[in-house]
């Protein structure tokens, strides 16, 4: 891209920089967190520049839409619930004597130092060529049924590994059920937002929109930048904000449905990986021809749970009654 | 077929999540299952050796391999056997003990996702995968953590799970590292490709310090204490005796992997040091302990220290040919013997809080008469912690000092009895309660005889280890040749 | 310089600074912060090895596993965040420390 590129990817590796130590040495919590939500956008920004369409799709929306959700949404309640100002809640206070701090600081700087050594050294040597397995998908890319080399690592050559990542989202979900089940402390209740007539409006308008751009993006992955996870996201992304505006989401589903959703996407999974461990041998080996159906018919039962999991785990938070509906045992 | 292992309890979990009512009937049926299925894959290694599949039928570096041999083998077994009995154990245990019903239904969901991935830990061959995997294990154990609902545990829940996600990320800066030098995944590929440089000696240092992070070596043992005690029982049996494992086991067959190449004297001087140290704070903070599990919980820092003396063992050994190495087939049997041990302590002692509501020691008073066999669990699993000759534990040390001598450092030999002393010293300090009378009037609630028979089992086969020892160097010698 | 250099650079330093502020900062959110940190310089890592060859495609295989590695990320704050608002519920603290003991924890509760 010559010297113009140069200069932009140098100053965005510079402002990358000095964002995240700003973001961990900022007195307020809540600046922090602003830097935070700012330094993922810029990750996108440099996903593209490095030439990741796809891993800027998932990070604009996860990395920092929906992890900036979290945490402005705990440090409100925390501010909030405490009835403390700011001041006291969010700003670098220490409980610990001086020399305690001190000692943590040099041993901290200490460990880091000795790492970074021999990361930098590892930076400056890594090989600058070598395709990697870039050589290795275009040869075997015939066989898998689709033509964008990403989701055919996600979906065929890996799709192990994306059967474990659900079950990632999976265990998240049950995690933070358990700790609402087991939760004895009496959970404040959510304040109801008043109905506004101008964000229903708006809403009319921009469901339909982001539905239907979730569901390209699905149908996109099997030839370009998209698929599942991106379409998932981008499904949970629209649920929170429609529960943000006020409405009534995730908790107006029945219990059994919202369970059936959360395990749709890895017991399709399975079921697939089993059927093909008896008719061809290994689990998830699909039959030559069938790649392409059976890769589309994951993926759909995929971005479901994924949805169903994101919204689950940001408005956990904010909707504890969504968790208390766990049956007790016979 | 070994895909099963990791995929049938995973199953299973999700189904329990999808009807909780049927919850026990579900996990004990997976159980048994996945028991019967571990003993067939082990005896068809044992009679025909190593096993292994291609998920996706994509052979690496492009798709993913599953193998077991004969050290892996050894891992499943411990888990069927030690998995096996604490599934019987927890749905008794938790209708007794005073938690909500519904720590049942969230329970055996986690267990069962802990077994299939711990599973998958001892089989994967994919560094990235094995990354994802102890992702999985490490929110399932977390949230094992929280079915108990006091603060203080939900406060060492928050430290374990960011304490093990910083392992966690620096074992996956290793493996971004070794995916930018050698460009594989696999590690059998990895062994062949890596050559000794700063990518391989930065890689192995970052995955080590985070995998030592999850094995909890001292000084980065600091978080398993309050997480193994503070978790009810069963949790505690599972977390000390099979969870820390997988780290182990992990960093074991990366070092047989990819160790040769660096600088592994100057590193297993220093894990030896580290080990030793682990030992005696270990030891001594068990000594001034005042609770059971606590107590229990810091023998298991000592105990790993046990472990990673197989560290130095292989580097001590210039052994060659094709029997497997004393060093490794020591520790491995140690890991085993340990599980069983601890297993059977922690369940002892939930059997003393279901009787007497409390685990302070001094509520151990009495047991001989009141619960004698628990009483006798307790005593047989210190002895076998101990590892007197010709139980489990005992044969694990008599290998690993086979492997230690002969080398250069003739300190060990003392070094390993003053060990085992220390061990001897806290486990009695423990033990004298059973037999001290109870003074005062002494109120019990009675517990079934088949929740007590448990621990007593798990006691019994960790002694028992030892008679097997054709039989488990035989398994051992099971390996691998490469990537078929 | 090429790009992909540049930014393994800068994916080290981001590590180191995410590690540096997961030991050292008291703050439980803070903590989380930095460990969201260190993920960002592990991925950047990924990705910066996947673009070296301008020549040819991005190698697909990092770019699935950074996907990946995102959502294991958001699973892990998600939880971590809820533990902090639950500790914060019935205790107020805010502080975690690694190496020395917190002021109020007592370690002999059973």
């Amino acid at each position: 891209m010559g010297p113009v590129g140069g200069v932009f990817d140098g100053l965005l590796a510079l402002v990358l920089l000095v964002l995240s130590i700003r973001l961990l040495f900022v007195s307020s919590l809540f600046h922090a967190v602003v830097l935070f939500i700012a330094l993922g956008l810029l990750m996108g920004l440099t996903w593209v520049r490095l030439q990741a369409p796809d891993v800027a799709l998932a990070e604009a929306a996860i990395g920092a839409a929906l992890t900036g959700v979290l945490f402005i949404d705990l440090l409100y309640k925390l501010t909030h619930r405490n009835n403390i100002r700011s001041s006291v809640s969010e700003r670098l206070i220490y409980e610990q004597t001086m020399p305690r701090r001190w000692l943590t600081a040099c041993l901290s700087a200490l460990v880091c130092i000795a790492l970074l050594a021999p990361l930098l050294m590892v930076a400056a040597q890594s090989p600058t060529t070598g395709a990697g397995l870039t050589p290795a998908v275009s040869a075997a890319m015939a066989a898998t049924g689709v033509t964008h080399e990403v989701t055919a690592v996600l979906l065929n050559f890996r799709s192990f590994d994306t059967l474990l990542e659900l079950t990632v989202l999976f265990v998240a979900v049950l995690a933070a059920l358990t700790l609402r089940v087991m939760d004895t402390s009496s959970l404040p209740t959510a304040i109801p937002k008043p109905p506004d007539p101008l964000m229903d409006g708006l809403w009319r308008l921009l469901l339909p929109l982001l539905v239907a751009v979730s569901g390209y993006l699905l149908w996109l992955g099997s030839f370009t930048s998209g698929g599942a996870f991106q379409s998932g996201i981008v499904m949970a992304a629209t649920i929170i904000l429609l529960s943000l505006t006020g409405q009534r989401t995730l908790e107006l589903l029945p219990p059994l449905v919202w369970r059936a959703l959360l395990v749709v996407g890895l017991l399709n999974f399975i079921v697939v990986g089993a059927a093909m461990l008896m008719l061809e041998g290994a689990f998830l080996q699909y039959p030559q021809g069938w790649a392409g159906g059976l890769i589309l018919l994951l993926e759909v039962t995929a971005s479901l749970t994924i949805a169903t999991a994101l919204v689950t785990l940001v408005l956990g938070l904010s909707v504890p009654a969504m968790f208390k509906r766990y049956p007790d045992p016979r | 077929m070994i895909s099963v292992l990791i995929v049938l309890p995973l199953t299973a979990a999700f189904l329990v999540f999808l009807w909780p009512r049927q919850a026990t009937f579900i996990g004990l049926s997976a159980s048994a299952a996945t028991v019967i299925l571990t003993a067939i894959c082990v005896t068809s290694v044992y009679l025909s050796g190593p096993m292994h599949t291609l998920l996706g039928g994509w052979s690496p570096p492009l798709g993913i391999r599953l193998a077991i041999d004969g050290l892996s083998a050894l891992m499943l077994s411990m888990m069927a056997l030690v998995g096996g009995l604490l599934s019987l154990f927890a749905p008794g245990y938790f209708k007794r003990s005073h938690d909500k019903p519904a720590t049942i239904t969230l329970f055996w969901p986690l267990w069962l996702l802990l077994w299939g991935t711990l599973n998958g830990l001892f089989m994967a061959a994919d560094i990235f995968t094995l990354y994802v995997l102890m992702e999985i294990s490490l929110l399932a154990a977390v949230a094992l953590v929280t079915l108990s609902p006091s603060q203080v545990a939900t406060m060492a829940a928050l430290r374990y799970l960011l304490v093990t996600t910083t392992g966690s990320l620096l074992y996956l800066m290793g493996v971004a590292i070794l995916y930018d030098a050698y460009g594989v995944l696999d590690m059998v590929l990895l062994a062949e490709e890596v050559q000794s440089g700063w990518a391989l000696t930065t890689a192995l240092l970052l995955m080590t310090i985070g995998l030592m992070t999850k094995a909890a070596l001292f000084p980065l043992h600091f978080w398993l204490p309050p997480a193994h005690a503070l978790s009810p029982v069963p949790v505690s049996a599972i977390l000390s005796a099979l969870f820390v494992k997988g780290a182990f086991y992990l960093l074991l067959r990366l070092w047989s992997a990819l160790g040769e190449q660096a600088a592994s004297a100057e590193f297993s001087l220093v894990i030896a040091m580290l080990a030793v140290a682990a030992i005696v704070w270990g030891s001594v903070q068990a000594l001034r302990q005042r609770h059971l599990k606590m107590l229990i919980a810091y023998s298991t820092v000592a105990q790993v220290g046990f472990f990673f003396l197989a560290f130095p063992a292989l580097a001590n050994s210039h052994h060659t040919g094709p029997d497997i190495d004393p060093g490794l087939a020591g520790s491995a049997i140690q890991v085993v013997a340990h599980a069983l041990a601890k297993a059977s302590l922690f369940l002892a002692a939930g059997i003393l809080l279901l009787a007497r509501h409390s685990d302070r020691l001094s509520a151990m008073r009495g047991m001989a008469r009141s619960l004698p066999v628990t009483a006798a669990a307790l005593a047989l699993a210190g002895l076998g912690l101990y590892g007197p000759p010709g139980s489990g534990a005992g044969l694990g040390k008599s290998l690993l000092g086979q492997a230690l001598h002969g080398g250069e450092h003739g300190w060990w030999e003392p070094l390993l009895t003053f060990a085992g002393l220390l061990t001897i010293t806290y486990v009695l300090s423990m033990l004298r309660y059973i037999v001290l009378p109870y003074r005062g009037s002494l109120t019990m609630t009675p517990v079934s005889l088949w929740l007590q028979a448990i621990p007593l089992v798990l006691a019994l086969c960790g002694l028992g280890l030892g008679w097997f020892e054709p039989l488990l160097i035989e398994l051992l010698q099971v390996q691998s040749g490469g990537t078929e | 310089m090429t790009p992909d250099v540049l930014f393994k650079y800068v994916a080290v330093l981001l590590f180191v600074i995410g590690l540096y502020g997961m030991l050292s900062q008291p703050h439980m959110l803070r903590k989380i912060l930095a460990g969201n940190l260190m993920s960002v310089g592990v991925f950047l890592f990924m990705i910066a090895t996947a673009a070296r060859n301008a020549s040819i495609t991005a190698d697909p295989v990092p770019h699935a596993m950074v996907i990946t590695g995102i959502v294991v990320s958001i699973s892990v704050t998600a939880l971590a965040l809820m533990l902090v608002e639950r500790i914060q519920r019935s205790s107020k603290r805010i502080h975690l420390y690694w190496w020395f003991r917190h002021p109020h924890d007592r370690d002999d509760e059973p």
